[in-house]
C-alpha cells in the first residue's frame, strides 16, 4: 500500500474564502464570502418516486437531516393533499423538538461558548471548546453529551435511527410510540429543561452580570437592521413545527403572514455572479443589495429572527426567558446578531418543555398512525423550522407521483446576505488605512458562529473541519494580507 | 459497552466519490462478515457517538488534497489531524476535536485510531457511485485495509 501524509502547507479544497477589496485610502471597498455549493441535487431527484425524496434529502446535511425529513414529509402530505393524524402530527413536532433542543444545545455551549463563556479578549489558546469545558467545569459539559445522548435516543426511537430518519410518511409517520418509550422520552425532556435551567443561570452570571459581554452583544459591530421571518402557532408563538410563516419589519410590525404554499409570492432569489449561492429576499420589497433597513428586501431567519417574528413563546419557561431577553435588550425587536446565541438557549428550553408535554399527552401512544392518501399527487410544500432556519421542500410530480421538479430553500440560503452583510462590517471596523487588524478572522467568525450557516454541508470528507480563508487585496488587487483558519496544518511524514 | 474493534466508514452514499469510506467498509463487511464494521452518514459530534467506548478504531473516509492522484490511500493517524477546537459552524467539528472533547469530559475514547483517507476527485457533485478511478480502487483497497490491520 502506497502510505502518503499530507503536507504542511497542504491546501485542502472545499474551503470557503473572504475575499475583501480595499480602496486607495486604504478602507474595505467590498467583502466578499465565497463557500463551495453542491452540485445536483435537483437532477438527482427527478424521476424518483416522491416518497423517497424525504429519506434522500437526509443526507443533504450532516447536521439536520431531521428537518429535511420532516419539511420533506410535510412537503408529502401537501402533495398528496391529505391530512396526517394527530397522533401523527405530536409525534413528528416531538420528533423536530427533541433534534432542535440538543442540536441548540451542543451549539451553545461548544461552539458559542468560547465566544461568551471564556470570552473574545481571552488568549486564542484557550478561545475553543476544551477553554470553555475547564471553565464551566467537566460535570456541565458532560451533561451536555448527556442530553444530547438522551434525545438522539428518542429520535432513534421515532425515527428508526439517530440520524437520517426513516419514519416519515405521507399521513402520517410508519411507527408508534410504546408507554415504555413515552417514558424513556419524557425522562430526556425533563433531562433537557433542568439542563436548559442550568444554563440560563451560567449565563446569568457569566455573561448578563458582565458588563463587557453585555456591550459586545448590543454594540453595533454585529448589528443589522433587517427583517426578520419565522412559523408561528395562531397566536402568533413560535412553532417550530407547523404553522404560517411570518415576517416582521425591521420596527417589528407585522409585514406578512403566508401559509407554506405561498411562500413564492413572498421570497425570491437573487444571484451574484461571484457565488453560487442564491440569496433569498423579501419579493414585495425587493433586492436592493446588501444593505440593512425598511428599504430593503433582506430578511433573517433562525433563533433570533423567530423569537423577533413572534410574539412569545408557547412554553412557560422559554416564555419567561424570552421576556427576559427582551426587556434586557430593550424590546422587540433585536437586532444584534450576537444575540441569536441568547436566543438558541430560549429554544432550546421550548424544544425540551415541548417533548416533556408531548410525550405527557395521552394521544402521543395512539395507534392512529397514518391517513392513507387517495388523491392524486401534483405539487406539494413543506416547511419547518429547522435549528439553523426556516426550511423549505416543494416538490412537483406527474400523476403518478414521480419527481418532475424540487425546490429546496435551506436555512442558510435565508441568511447568506446578512452573514455577508455581517462580514463586510466586520472587516469595514477593522481595516482602517490599510491596516488589517489580528484580530479580523476571529471577529468574523464570532459573526459567522451566531448564525451557525450550513456550507457544503452534506461533506464528510478529511478533514472534517470547515477552514476558511480571509484574503485582502489592496486598490491595485495585489494580495497584501493572508489569514487562515484550519488550512495547511497537515503534515508529510513520508 | 466496550467494543474491542470497530471498522466504521464515513461519508455521503449520494455525494459521488465522498461515499467512498462508505463503499469500503461494505467491501470489508462482504469479505468478513463477523466484523463490527458500520458505515455513518454524519458529521460533527455524529461520528463521536460511534467511536466513543471502542479500544480500537479504523476509520475510513475520503479526502481532497489535491497533492496525489484520485486513488492514492493515505494513511493518518489522529495526530495528523489537528483538533479546530474554535470552528465557525457545527459543520466544522471534527473527528480530531471530537477525541479530545471526549477525553476532556472523561468518555473512554479509543486507544488506538487507523485512519486510512482515500484521495478523491469530487465531493461536490449530488449522485450515486465514485468516479471511475476512485471506483476501481475499493475492492484493492478494502483488501489492503484488512490486511494491514489483520482485520
Amino acid at each position: 500500500m502506497q502510505k502518503i501524509t499530507i503536507d504542511p502547507i497542504t491546501r485542502l479544497e472545499g474551503h470557503g474564502k473572504i475575499e475583501i477589496f480595499l480602496n486607495n485610502e486604504g478602507g474595505v471597498d467590498r467583502a466578499y464570502l465565497q463557500i463551495p455549493e453542491l452540485r445536483g441535487f435537483e437532477k438527482f431527484c427527478e424521476g424518483r418516486p416522491a416518497e423517497e425524496i424525504p429519506r434522500i434529502t437526509t443526507r443533504i446535511c450532516g447536521v439536520c437531516p431531521t428537518a429535511h425529513h420532516l419539511a420533506g414529509t410535510k412537503a408529502l402530505d401537501d402533495l398528496f393533499k391529505v391530512e396526517p393524524t394527530p397522533t401523527a402530527k405530536k409525534i413528528r413536532e416531538l420528533m423536530n423538538s427533541a433534534f432542535v433542543a440538543e442540536d441548540h444545545v451542543l451549539h451553545f455551549v461548544f461552539l458559542g461558548g468560547p465566544d461568551f463563556v471564556v470570552g473574545p479578549n481571552a488568549p486564542a489558546a484557550e478561545r475553543n471548546v476544551l477553554g470553555v469545558i475547564n471553565k464551566v467545569g467537566r460535570e456541565v459539559g458532560g451533561q451536555v453529551i448527556e442530553m444530547r445522548k438522551r434525545m438522539r435516543n428518542v429520535l432513534r426511537i421515532i425515527g428508526g435511527k439517530p440520524v437520517c430518519p426513516t419514519c416519515g410518511l405521507p399521513g402520517g409517520v410508519s411507527k408508534g410510540i410504546s408507554e415504555t418509550e413515552r417514558q424513556t422520552i419524557k425522562e430526556a425532556g425533563a433531562y433537557g429543561v433542568e439542563l436548559c435551567g442550568a444554563l440560563f443561570n451560567l449565563f446569568e452570571d457569566v455573561v448578563l452580570k458582565n458588563q463587557d459581554y453585555l456591550d459586545l452583544i448590543t454594540g453595533d459591530a454585529f448589528k443589522h437592521q433587517t427583517y426578520y421571518m419565522g412559523m408561528v402557532d395562531k397566536e402568533n408563538r413560535v412553532n417550530l413545527y407547523d404553522g404560517d410563516i411570518r415576517v416582521v419589519d425591521p420596527k417589528g410590525n407585522r409585514f406578512a403572514r403566508f401559509k407554506p404554499q405561498e411562500y413564492l409570492e413572498h421570497i425570491g432569489e437573487h444571484a451574484e455572479p461571484w457565488t453560487y449561492v442564491r440569496f433569498s429576499f423579501l419579493k414585495n420589497i425587493g433586492w436592493k443589495g446588501f444593505v440593512d433597513g425598511e428599504q430593503s428586501g433582506v430578511y433573517r431567519v433562525a433563533p433570533l429572527a423567530r423569537l423577533n417574528a413572534a410574539v412569545g413563546m408557547a412554553t412557560p419557561r422559554a416564555h419567561a426567558e424570552y421576556e427576559k431577553m427582551y426587556a434586557t435588550l430593550g424590546g422587540r425587536p433585536v437586532h444584534n446578531t450576537l444575540a441569536f446565541h441568547w436566543a438558541r438557549l430560549i429554544e432550546a428550553m421550548y424544544g425540551a418543555e415541548r417533548v416533556v408535554e408531548l410525550a405527557e399527552d395521552p394521544e402521543i401512544t395512539s395507534d392512529d398512525l397514518v391517513n392513507l392518501p387517495v388523491n392524486p399527487p401534483r405539487e406539494g410544500v413543506g416547511i419547518v423550522e429547522a435549528p439553523r432556519g426556516t426550511l423549505i421542500h416543494h416538490y412537483q410530480t406527474d400523476p403518478k407521483g414521480i419527481i418532475t421538479k424540487v425546490n429546496l430553500i435551506v436555512a442558510t440560503q435565508n441568511n447568506s446576505a446578512a452573514v455577508n452583510m455581517s462580514v463586510e462590517k466586520a472587516a469595514k471596523a477593522l481595516i482602517k488605512n490599510g491596516e488589517v487588524s489580528e484580530g479580523l478572522l476571529n471577529t468574523i467568525e464570532m459573526g459567522f458562529r451566531a448564525y451557525d450557516p450550513c456550507h457544503a454541508c452534506a461533506t464528510h470528507s478529511l478533514p472534517g473541519q470547515t477552514p476558511l480563508e480571509l484574503n485582502v487585496y489592496d486598490a491595485d488587487r495585489n494580495l497584501v494580507r493572508q489569514l487562515r483558519h484550519g488550512l495547511g496544518n497537515q503534515r508529510r511524514t513520508s | 459497552m466496550t467494543r474491542v474493534l470497530r471498522v466504521l466508514g464515513v461519508g455521503n452514499p449520494i455525494l459521488t466519490d465522498d461515499g467512498v469510506g462508505w463503499e469500503i467498509v461494505e467491501e470489508i463487511r462482504r469479505l468478513r462478515p463477523a466484523l463490527d464494521a458500520v458505515t455513518v452518514c454524519a458529521g460533527a459530534m455524529g461520528v463521536f457517538d460511534y467511536i466513543v467506548d471502542c479500544e480500537r478504531v479504523v476509520l475510513i473516509d475520503s479526502i481532497k488534497s489535491g497533492t496525489v492522484a484520485p486513488g492514492t490511500v493515505l494513511r493518518l493517524s489522529l495526530e495528523d489531524l489537528t483538533p479546530s477546537l474554535d470552528q465557525p459552524t457545527s459543520h466544522g467539528m471534527d473527528i480530531a476535536s471530537a477525541c479530545r472533547i471526549g477525553e476532556a469530559l472523561g468518555y473512554r475514547m479509543p486507544r488506538q485510531i487507523s485512519i486510512y483517507a482515500l484521495e478523491i476527485a469530487d465531493n461536490t457533485t449530488i449522485g450515486e457511485g465514485c468516479t471511475p478511478a476512485v471506483a476501481a480502487r475499493i475492492p484493492d483497497v478494502a483488501k489492503e485495509i484488512i490486511a494491514e490491520e489483520a482485520l
